[in-house]
């Protein structure tokens, strides 16, 4: 995951005008959150991670693909819709693998009654594999709506949620940064794999253990430069006053509107539906 | 004025270290003055400014002792994070100084974490935004920013603290010269009245500014006053780890006893005491290199993401025992440029050639034994646990019998100054000795051709030097150099040939002579010529380096 999930979603052209900063200018740039985002972007963000949470709630209740499958495109509809596009596209590759890799396992471990095909005890049965499907299906459908949160929530709003909901400010900042931190890492390391092939380090070649061996000249500069960073993190941080005991206020304002309710009542309805129509196709047993 | 900051005999010593980084310090920082704090590597300029805000000794440990006083008031106890509202930081890696969505919430953070109403930060925000240069920008992801965009962001964002001292430890260090020159001008732009700045810098060109200098040597205070005075000496200058201003290095050596702080006042200053070039132009141009062509670029385009192209058409060749300075802003392709001469990338058009056959046919791996290449930071290298082993690893790789890596480990050091330090943990050198190690790993593999990107950045004068005679030692024992530099001085003082970079092409490719002193060309490239250069363009005489300056003047006597 990157840092560009959280990509303000304010077109480049609406910043404030230049000119005389009067009260309607002042006004003008003020940082409600995302507020000239769409739907999802105004609502609150603790609402939103409740939402998210009731989002999960759905595939649990599916048993079959065809169940799940109804759930799967309202998802893909809404991610389309909150702009989460892109990032889904770059999650495309995981998400195959994921949905391959249930199909594939379930297939070989589920034992169900109708034989496809198989050599003695190792049978891939129909159920196995619609079970498979089921479970890859929902799988992908706990990213698309974490892809949906996260991008339409900016990582300080989700932050601000987190201590709403009682999380020590100290450590929902900690886990942002693990947001920030990443790409700035994968770029130092793909600095030092860069340096250390320049120095005749081949690691593409010989068996696992000699492969495995290779890694050291890299593990150990990505570690050392890893620790110097969180360091001197540590010091700016500090320097502009994290951890101070006095209470913590925020630019963003997080005002609560129809929308939370409207969303709140949209995730409950579908989660509730979807609830309703599992037992009437399993059918009472 | 009164006294805002002041060190009282302070000592301290970082834990584990032999060697006191504060040695009885005795320093008063009065409001609304800038001082510039300069010295060699090691000498204590990052200590000092951490002690200000109390990040020595909490977070960097060790013993302490002395007092450091604030308004008349001890820091002792006072934790960093309380100290946020009256003083700031701004450190040298802007990276790990952002960590928001937006430059806007980067501003805020600090302001979120004192507590402030929202319309007093709003307010703020757009105070600073101004005087940082970042208007239409405060929507922007600050990973989409510039590299001197990125560091007054930095900067903004402890200025909307709005802290009484403003400390900053190195913050151009990792800039080019547009960027350096875009936060010297936000600095110039604070209220003197509200601010008191004391900047650690190694660009005496920007010091001669300050109020006042203090050098530093060994954790002692060796001087301090006027910049006219205090860097008046180059051989002081270059002892105590800075390049004195061009400028004043011209005027030292023509004996003038003037110490102009701009190219303006030189000129003046040498109208005033009758220089004038001589008759006949004293400089003897380097012969070309005779040697075949080992390294031609033809017509290479690459992007790292698709749409973003990084390099266009970009055509080279590159003589065997040539000195190539690849000079350009931050961002204009030059060390995308360079890590295909190895084959770390791969062209998407064009190809590259190492002596006629394909660099990408020979692979990496048996490149690493023609072409040396020295990344920028040696951290980002060195990983053994001493230094034989480290300088080993690249002949180990490339296949060299055991019994002959001794030989060849020991020559290398030798070469770079380093003999006798094979058993010597790297981590525990300074950051010039790491430098030269890394170079003595590319050296021990005999490479052919060396590359090195910015192979001077955080050194002192003194190991820029050293660095630098080296090159030129080595380059005059057959090796054909490359570097990727900012520094520009280092460039026109060392390189026989300059290329220019602009925008992912080459935009400039000749004799440094001849580059540095095409003013029109220089100037599209976004770069800034060097003060001895600009005063010989306006003087006639094409001189690169103040001393070559200074030779090709004489006082008329009429």
């Amino acid at each position: 995951m990157s840092a560009g999930f959280y990509r303000a979603k304010r077109p480049e052209g609406s910043k404030s005008p230049p000119g005389p900063v009067g009260p309607v200018d002042v006004v003008d740039a003020v940082d409600v959150a995302g507020v000239s985002g769409g739907f999802f972007e105004r609502v609150h963000p603790v609402t939103k991670l409740i939402a998210l949470v009731i989002a999960f709630v759905p595939p649990f209740f599916a048993q079959r693909p065809l169940q799940i499958l109804p759930y799967f495109c309202l998802l893909l509809v809404a991610a389309l819709a909150t702009g989460a596009a892109p990032h889904l596209e770059r999650l495309r590759a995981m998400m195959a693998i994921l949905f391959i890799m249930s199909v594939l396992l379930w297939s070989l471990f589920y034992q169900g009654q109708t034989r496809l095909f198989g050599i003695g005890l190792l049978a891939v049965t129909l159920e196995g594999t619609l079970y498979g499907a089921t479970v890859g299906i929902r799988l992908v459908c706990f990213i698309l709506a974490t892809v949906i949160f996260l991008a339409c929530t900016r990582i300080e709003d989700f932050t601000y949620a987190l201590s709403r909901l009682g999380v020590p400010y100290v450590a929902s900042f900690t886990l942002s940064l693990a947001f920030r931190l990443t790409p700035l890492f994968m770029e130092t390391g793909a600095t030092i794999v860069m340096a250390q092939r320049a120095r005749g380090l081949d690691l593409d070649s010989g068996g696992l253990i000699a492969r495995l061996r290779r890694y050291v000249p890299i593990l150990i500069p990505i570690l050392v430069s890893g620790l110097r960073r969180a360091d001197q993190l540590a010091v700016a941080l500090e320097s502009k006053g994290f951890g101070r005991r006095n209470k913590r206020t925020t630019l963003s304002e997080y005002p609560v509107t129809w929308r939370d309710a409207a969303l709140l009542f949209a995730v409950l309805a579908v989660a509730l539906i979807c609830a309703i129509s599992y037992y009437r196709t399993a059918g009472p047993r | 004025m009164a006294s805002l900051l002041s060190y009282e005999n302070v000592r301290f010593a970082y834990r584990g270290a032999k060697a006191p980084a504060l040695d009885g310090v005795d320093l008063n920082i009065e409001e609304g003055e800038f001082v510039g704090i300069a010295g060699a590597t090691g000498a204590g300029k990052s200590t000092l400014v951490r002690a200000a805000s109390g990040i020595v000794p909490q977070f960097f440990k060790g013993p302490f002792r002395g007092e450091v006083k604030f308004r008349g008031e001890s820091l002792r106890g006072r934790r960093v994070a309380d100290l946020a509202g009256q003083i700031g930081t701004v450190f040298q890696d802007f990276e790990s100084q952002l960590f928001s969505t937006n430059a806007r919430l980067e501003c805020a953070f600090g302001m979120e974490n004192l507590g402030l109403d929202r319309a007093t930060m709003r307010r703020r925000i757009e105070e600073v935004a101004r005087m940082a240069g970042l208007e239409g920008l405060m929507d922007r992801e600050p990973q989409s920013l510039s590299g001197g965009q990125k560091q007054r962001l930095a900067l903004a964002s402890v200025l909307c603290l709005k802290p009484d001292l403003l400390l900053c430890d190195e913050p151009t260090t990792d800039l080019d010269s547009a960027g350096r020159q875009e936060l010297f001008d936000a600095l110039g732009r604070l209220s003197r009245s509200k601010h008191a700045v004391v900047l650690v810098e190694h660009e005496t060109e920007r010091l001669a500014r300050a109020d006042r200098i203090v050098f530093l040597n060994k954790g002692r205070i060796v001087a301090q006053g006027l910049p006219g005075k205090t860097l008046a000496d180059p051989e002081f200058c270059l002892q105590h780890g800075v390049f004195p201003p061009q400028m004043f290095a011209l005027a030292a050596k023509l004996g003038i006893a003037a110490r102009p702080l701009s190219v303006g006042e030189a000129e003046a200053a040498l109208e005033r005491e009758r220089f004038a070039p001589r008759a006949a132009c004293p400089f003897v141009e380097q012969p070309e290199p005779s040697g075949d062509t080992l390294i031609e670029i033809a017509g290479v385009d690459f992007a790292y993401t698709r749409g973003a192209p990084a390099l266009k058409g970009v055509s080279l060749a590159i003589r065997r025992g040539d000195f190539v300075a690849l000079l350009g802003q931050n961002g204009s392709g030059k060390t995308t440029l360079v890590k295909h001469i190895n084959g770390l990338l791969a062209p998407d058009k064009g190809q590259v050639l190492y002596e006629g056959v394909p660099v990408q046919r020979i692979g990496v791996a048996k490149m690493a034994a023609k072409v040396g290449f020295v990344f920028q930071n040696p951290d980002q290298m060195l990983f053994a646990a001493n230094v034989y082993d480290e300088v080993a690893f690249g002949l180990r790789n490339l296949g060299v019998a055991a019994d002959r890596i001794e030989k060849k480990v020991a020559e290398a050091l030798e070469t770079v100054g380093l003999a006798g330090t094979q058993r010597v943990d790297p981590f525990i050198m300074t950051k010039g000795e790491r430098q030269k190690l890394a170079l003595a790993c590319v050296l021990a593999c005999e490479p052919e051709a060396l590359i090195l990107d910015e192979p001077t950045t955080g050194l002192d004068a003194l190991e820029q030097i050293a660095v630098m005679d080296l090159l030129s030692r080595l380059n005059r024992a057959g090796h054909t150099i490359i570097i990727v530099t900012h520094a520009l001085d280092i460039a026109a003082a060392y390189a026989r040939r300059v290329v220019l970079m602009r925008g992912g092409k080459i935009i400039g490719d000749g004799p440094t002579r001849r580059l540095f002193h095409d003013a029109a060309l220089f100037s599209q490239s976004g770069l800034a010529a060097p003060p001895c250069v600009q005063l010989g363009a306006a003087l006639g005489v094409p001189a690169l380096t103040p001393d070559e300056l200074a030779g090709a003047l004489e006082r008329r006597t009429t």
